[in-house]
C-alpha cells in the first residue's frame, strides 16, 4: 500500500494525562512488545552493520553467483556473488533510513503547520486545509515520479516528494487533536494568565497532540518503507551497488526465472516483517490510546 | 391456559468472562386479553425478562425454569419453530424507536418486512400496513412509507413500531418501555393509542415500565420486579390502593406529587442493587425499614397474599404503615 | 435539493483538477535548468534547444503557457515528446487498454475477494483469526514483493500463468494479467477485509438488528439486508484513498511484469527525462482519481438517505 492508503487517525474524546500508567500496560502487551524489540533489533543492526556483517556489501564475483545457502554464506548470494546476508544488514540503513527522514520531516512540518493552523484559525486555517486536501489527491508515488523527472533518480528527490505527500496526514490528525486541546479550559487560563502563545502551543498543546502524533508516524513509517522500497524498485531511488531491499527485489528478479529467487524473497520478506511489525506496534499503541483508526 | 407463563425463570448473563444471575425465579402468568405491568428500576431485570421471552438474550446466557406460550415451550422451540413463533406470535416494542429502525430503509420497507416474510404478496402487504397506519394515527400513509426514518419525528417512529408490531397479528405484545425515550405529551397520545388498539385486538400484553403510574393506568396488573427478584404481583387498582410489598410502598411514595404537603422529596434510602449483588435473605433487607433479623437471612417466597402475591415475610404485620407511608401520610422510616 | 449537492461536489472536483493540473504544468518551471532543455530530454544541442523554445513559445508568461497546454489537452492534444519525436497521445494509445484492463481486474479482486473474507471473518469467529492474520500479513506486502512470490510460485514452480507481458484480446489479457491484478489487489484487499469485518461486526450488533431477529427473519436475510447494506456506507467512504494507491501501485505492477502499460510508460521516460510525456500521463493518472473519487462520494449518497438530508 502506499501513502495515500495511510489511515487518518480520529482523536480520543479529550484525553487526561494518564501517560506513566498507560506507558506500564503497553509493556504488558505480548505482542506490542514483540514488534517493538524486532523493531529495534532492525535498528541496532542497521547501526552496528560493518561489526555484524559477515562480508562487505559489494565484495563478490560472478563466479560465485547466485549460490544457494551454505556455511560460507548463509543466505546464498546474488547474482554478482555478493553475500545475500551481509547486503540484507547493510540494505537495512537505506531501508529504514529514507521512511525516518519522510516521517521526521512530514512529522515536523506537518505538526507545526496544524497546532500553527489550529491556534490561529480563521482563514490561514482554511487555506492549510484546502492545500492538504489537494495534496490528498496526488499518489505519493506520482509526486516522487515526477520529483525524479525534474531532479534526477537518487534518495534526495524522492523522499522530499514522498516527505510532501505525507505531511496532510499526519497534519490533518495532528490539527483535529490540537483544535480540541485549544477548546479545553487549561488553555484559555494560561492565555489570560498572559503567557504567549507559541508557548502555550509549545509546552501545553503539543505534548498533548504527541500521542497522537506517535501512533500516526509509527503506522506512515509502514507505508513510507513501501513506498520507498517501490520507488528503488523501479530504478527511481537508490542507485546500485548500493544495498537496499527494495532495489535488491529487483536486482534478484531476473534470477527467479533461473531457479534462484532467493535474493528477491529475503529482501521481500524482511519488507514484508518491519512493516508488519510497524503496523502491530501503530495498532497497539492507536488501540490503548482509545482512538478510532478511520 | 394462559398466553404467556414464565415458570420459575431464571437467567445468568456472561459478565467479564464469568456467569452472574441477573433475574431470579421469576413466576408470572399473563392471560388471554390481559395487560400486565413489569415495574422496576434501572438493573431490575424487566427488560431481560422480555427479551428472554423472545430468546433475544446476548450470546452466553443460561436461561433455566421455562416460557410458555400457550403451553408450548419456548425455551425447547427449535430455530424454525423460534422463527415461526417471532414471525406470527409474539410481537416486540422496543424503547428507542430511532435505533431500533433500519436508517436507510423506508418506513414502508420495515412495516412489510415481516409480511414479506411470511409470504404475503407486496401488495397485499402494503394494504394492511396502510390500514395500521391510520390505526395508530398516521395520516398520509402513502406518503409516510415511502420515507425515511430521520425524516420522522421520535413519536411518529414510535407509532411505526407499534403498527410493525401489530402487522403480525401477534397474540402476545412485548413491551419495553415503549414510551420512555419520548417527551411526556407524546407519551401520553402514544400509550393511549396502543391501549386502544390492544383492546381492540384482545392482545395480551407484558408491559415493560419504570413508571409505576403508567402502568397502573394501563394494566390490569402489575408485577414489580427489584434486583432480579419479582417482589409483588397485585392487581393494578389494588396495588394502587395497597402496595404489599415495601419496596412498591417506597416506590409510591417518592413519587413527586404536586398536591403533596411535605416538601422534601421521599426517596427510598440506600441504593438499587443490581441482581447480581443480592446475598442470601430478602435483596430488599438493605434498605427496607421493616427489616428484622429473620429477613436478612433467610429470602421470603412468593406466596398468595389478599388479592395478589408477594415475597415479604412481614406483610401482615406492617400492612396498616404501609398504606401510610404509600399515600404519604407517614414518612418512610 | 440533491441537484444541488451534486453541484457542489462537482464544483469542488473540478478546482482540485484544476490545481492539480497547474502544479504538473508547474513542475516544469521549478525544476532546475530551464523549460526548453528539460523538454529537450538534456541531451540536446543548443539549436534544438532554442527550436524547442521557438515551438513551444516559451518567452511567453506563464499564465498564457498554462493555459494553450490546457486548451492542448482538452482537445486530446497531449503534447509532443522531444524523446521519441512523437505526439505523447500516440505513443499512449494502445497502453491504456492494458491499464485499464488491469486496474479494473484488481478493483474487482478487491470489492468481491475483501467483501467476502470480511463478512467470513465477522461471521464465523475461528476462521475469523486466520484471515485477521492473514490480512496483517497482506496489509504489509508491498504489490512487487506480492509480485514475485507470485511469480516464482505460479510462473516458474507451477507454471500455470505466462510470467509477463499484458497479451492480446480479452481471453489473452485475462491470463496474462491475473497475477499481476493479484499482485495489485493484495493489499488492498487485505484493507477492504479487516475494514468489512470491523464494519459488519459493529452493525451486527447495532439495535435494528436486533429488531429484524425479533420479528422472525432468517439470518441470511437479515445479514444481507440490514448488515451488510448499512456496513457498505463506512467501507464506500475508504474507497476512494484506495483507488489512489491502486494507480499508484499499478505503476509499480506493470514494471514487474513487463506490461505495456501507462505505468511502465511513466516510469519510463521519468528515467529518461521526457518531460511532456511525464507531464500527460501524470495528468491522466490524477484526473482518473478524482474522477473516481466523485463518483465514490456520489455512490455514498445514493447508499445512505442521511448523508443526502445532512449536506442539503
Amino acid at each position: 500500500m502506499s501513502a495515500t492508503a495511510a489511515p487518518v487517525l480520529a482523536p480520543p474524546p479529550a484525553a487526561g494525562a494518564r501517560r506513566g500508567r498507560r506507558r506500564s500496560t503497553l509493556l504488558r502487551d505480548p505482542v506490542a512488545v514483540a514488534a517493538g524489540l524486532f523493531i529495534l533489533g532492525l535498528v541496532a543492526v542497521a547501526v552496528l552493520a560493518p561489526w555484524i556483517a559477515p562480508y562487505s556489501p559489494s565484495a563478490g564475483s560472478i563466479l560465485s553467483g547466485n549460490e544457494g545457502i551454505s556455511s560460507a554464506h548463509w543466505l546464498g548470494t546474488d547474482s554478482f556473488g555478493r553475500d545475500l546476508l551481509s547486503r540484507l544488514i547493510f540494505g537495512a540503513r537505506l531501508s529504514l533510513l529514507g521512511p525516518a527522514l519522510i516521517i521526521a520531516i512530514s512529522t515536523l512540518v506537518g505538526a507545526t503547520l496544524a497546532i500553527a493552523a489550529a491556534w490561529i484559525g480563521g482563514w490561514p486555517d482554511q487555506v492549510v486545509s484546502r492545500v492538504a486536501d489537494i495534496l490528498f489527491a496526488f499518489p505519493g508515488l506520482i509526486f516522487a515520479m515526477i520529483a525524479v523527472s525534474m531532479f534526477g533518480a537518487g534518495l534526495i528527490a524522492p523522499v522530499i516528494a514522498l516527505s510532501i505527500s505525507y505531511t496532510p496526514y499526519l497534519m490533518r490528525v495532528v490539527r483535529a487533536a490540537a483544535i480540541q486541546q485549544r477548546a479545553l479550559p487549561y488553555v484559555s487560563a494560561c492565555y489570560v494568565e498572559g503567557l504567549p502563545a507559541w508557548k502555550i502551543c509549545l509546552r501545553h498543546l503539543l505534548p498533548n497532540v504527541a500521542p497522537i502524533l506517535l501512533v500516526q508516524a509509527t503506522l506512515s513509517f509502514g507505508y513510507a518503507l513501501v513506498d520507498l522500497a517501490a520507488i528503488s524498485y523501479l530504478g527511481l531511488g537508490v542507485q546500485p551497488p548500493a544495498a537496499e531491499w527494495g532495489l535488491m527485489v529487483s536486482e534478484g528478479q531476473s534470477s527467479i526465472l533461473a531457479g534462484h529467487p532467493q535474493e528477491s524473497l529475503a529482501a521481500g520478506v524482511m519488507i514484508i516483517l518491519t512493516v508488519v511489525a510497524f503496523n502491530l506496534l501503530g495498532d497497539r499503541l492507536a488501540s490503548r490510546q482509545g482512538m478510532e483508526l478511520a | 391456559m394462559n398466553v404467556l407463563e414464565l415458570d420459575a425463570l431464571a437467567v445468568d448473563l456472561l459478565v467479564e468472562g464469568r456467569l452472574s444471575r441477573v433475574i431470579h425465579e421469576v413466576t408470572l402468568n399473563v392471560a388471554e386479553s390481559q395487560a400486565v405491568g413489569l415495574v422496576g428500576e434501572s438493573g431490575a431485570g424487566k427488560s431481560m425478562t422480555s427479551r428472554a421471552v423472545m430468546r433475544l438474550l446476548p450470546a452466553g446466557a443460561v436461561i433455566h425454569g421455562d416460557i410458555r406460550f400457550w403451553g408450548r415451550s419456548v425455551l425447547a422451540m427449535d430455530t424454525g419453530q423460534l422463527r415461526a413463533f417471532r414471525l406470527r406470535d409474539a410481537a416486540m416494542i422496543f424503547q428507542d424507536p430511532r435505533a431500533h429502525i433500519n436508517p436507510v430503509r423506508t418506513i414502508g420497507d420495515f412495516l412489510t418486512e415481516a409480511l414479506l416474510e411470511r409470504g404475503e404478496s407486496r401488495h397485499r402487504a402494503d394494504a394492511i400496513v396502510s390500514g395500521l397506519l391510520s390505526a395508530v394515527g398516521i395520516t398520509d400513509a402513502a406518503r409516510r412509507m415511502r420515507q425515511y426514518p430521520h425524516e420522522l419525528s421520535g413519536g411518529l417512529l414510535q407509532r411505526v413500531m407499534i403498527a410493525a408490531a401489530l402487522a403480525i397479528e401477534p397474540k402476545l405484545l412485548l413491551a419495553d418501555e415503549p414510551t420512555t425515550a419520548l417527551d411526556v405529551t407524546t407519551q401520553s397520545d402514544v400509550m393511549v393509542n396502543l391501549g386502544t388498539q390492544r383492546r381492540e385486538r384482545r392482545l395480551a400484553m407484558l408491559f415493560i415500565t419504570h413508571d409505576l403510574e403508567l402502568a397502573a393506568a394501563v394494566c390490569d396488573r402489575i408485577a414489580v420486579m427489584y434486583a432480579g427478584y419479582l417482589v409483588e404481583d397485585s392487581p393494578a387498582a389494588s396495588l394502587h390502593a395497597e402496595a404489599l410489598h415495601p419496596y412498591t410502598a417506597g416506590l409510591l411514595a417518592s413519587r413527586p406529587s404536586p398536591s403533596a404537603r411535605s416538601r422534601r422529596l421521599a426517596a427510598i434510602p440506600g441504593r438499587p442493587l443490581s441482581a447480581f449483588e443480592a446475598g442470601d435473605g430478602c435483596v430488599f433487607a438493605s434498605r427496607c425499614p421493616f427489616a428484622v433479623d429473620r429477613c436478612r437471612a433467610e429470602r421470603p417466597m412468593l406466596r398468595e397474599f389478599a388479592s395478589g402475591r408477594v415475597a415479604c415475610h412481614r406483610v401482615e404485620e406492617i400492612r396498616g404503615r404501609l398504606s401510610a407511608v404509600a399515600s404519604g401520610t407517614a414518612a418512610y422510616e | 435539493m440533491t441537484l444541488g449537492l451534486v453541484g457542489n461536489r462537482l464544483v469542488s472536483f473540478a478546482v482540485t483538477l484544476f490545481v492539480a493540473s497547474v502544479v504538473i504544468y508547474g513542475a516544469l518551471y521549478l525544476a532546475p535548468g530551464d523549460p526548453a532543455t528539460l523538454l529537450a530530454g538534456g541531451h540536446a544541442t543548443p539549436s534544438v534547444i532554442a527550436s524547442i523554445a521557438r515551438q513551444e513559445h516559451l518567452n511567453q508568461p506563464f499564465v498564457v503557457r498554462y493555459w494553450d497546454w490546457l486548451a492542448g489537452v482538452l482537445h486530446g492534444n497531449l503534447g509532443e515528446s522531444f524523446l521519441y519525436k512523437q505526439p505523447v497521445a500516440s505513443l499512449i494509445g494502445g497502453r491504456v487498454l492494458n491499464t485499464v484492463f488491469l486496474v479494473v481486474y484488481a478493483s474487482i479482486l478487491i470489492i468481491v475477494g475483501g467483501v467476502a473474507l470480511g463478512l467470513l471473518a465477522a461471521l464465523r469467529r475461528r476462521t475469523g483469526v486466520v484471515i485477521t492474520v492473514g490480512t496483517s500479513i497482506g496489509l504489509a506486502t508491498p504489490s512487487f514483493v506480492a509480485a514475485i512470490i507470485l511469480i516464482t510460485i505460479f510462473a516458474v514452480n507451477l507454471k500455470w500463468f505466462p510470467v509477463f507481458g499484458a497479451g492480446t484480446g480479452f481471453a489473452g489479457r485475462l491470463s496474462h494479467l491475473t497475477l499481476p491484478a493479484i499482485a495489485l489487489a493484495l493489499s488492498w484487499l487485505a484493507y477492504t477485509a479487516q475494514l468489512t469485518r470491523a464494519a459488519v461486526h459493529e452493525e451486527l450488533g447495532k439495535e435494528h438488528v436486533e429488531t429484524a431477529h425479533s420479528r422472525g427473519i432468517k439470518q441470511r436475510r437479515v445479514v444481507s439486508r440490514h448488515v451488510v447494506r448499512n456496513a457498505m456506507i463506512p467501507i464506500t467512504t475508504v474507497s476512494g484513498l484506495t483507488v489512489a494507491g491502486l494507480i499508484a501501485g499499478d505503476v509499480v505492477v506493470e514494471q514487474a511484469f513487463g506490461i505495456n502499460g501507462l505505468g511502465s510508460f511513466l516510469v519510463q521516460s521519468a528515467l529518461d527525462k521526457d518531460f511532456a510525456s511525464v507531464q500527460a500521463v501524470a495528468l491522466i493518472l490524477v484526473t482518473a482519481f478524482v474522477v473516481i473519487n466523485v463518483i465514490v462520494d456520489l455512490w455514498s449518497l445514493v447508499l445512505d438517505p442521511r448523508l443526502r438530508a445532512r449536506a442539503a
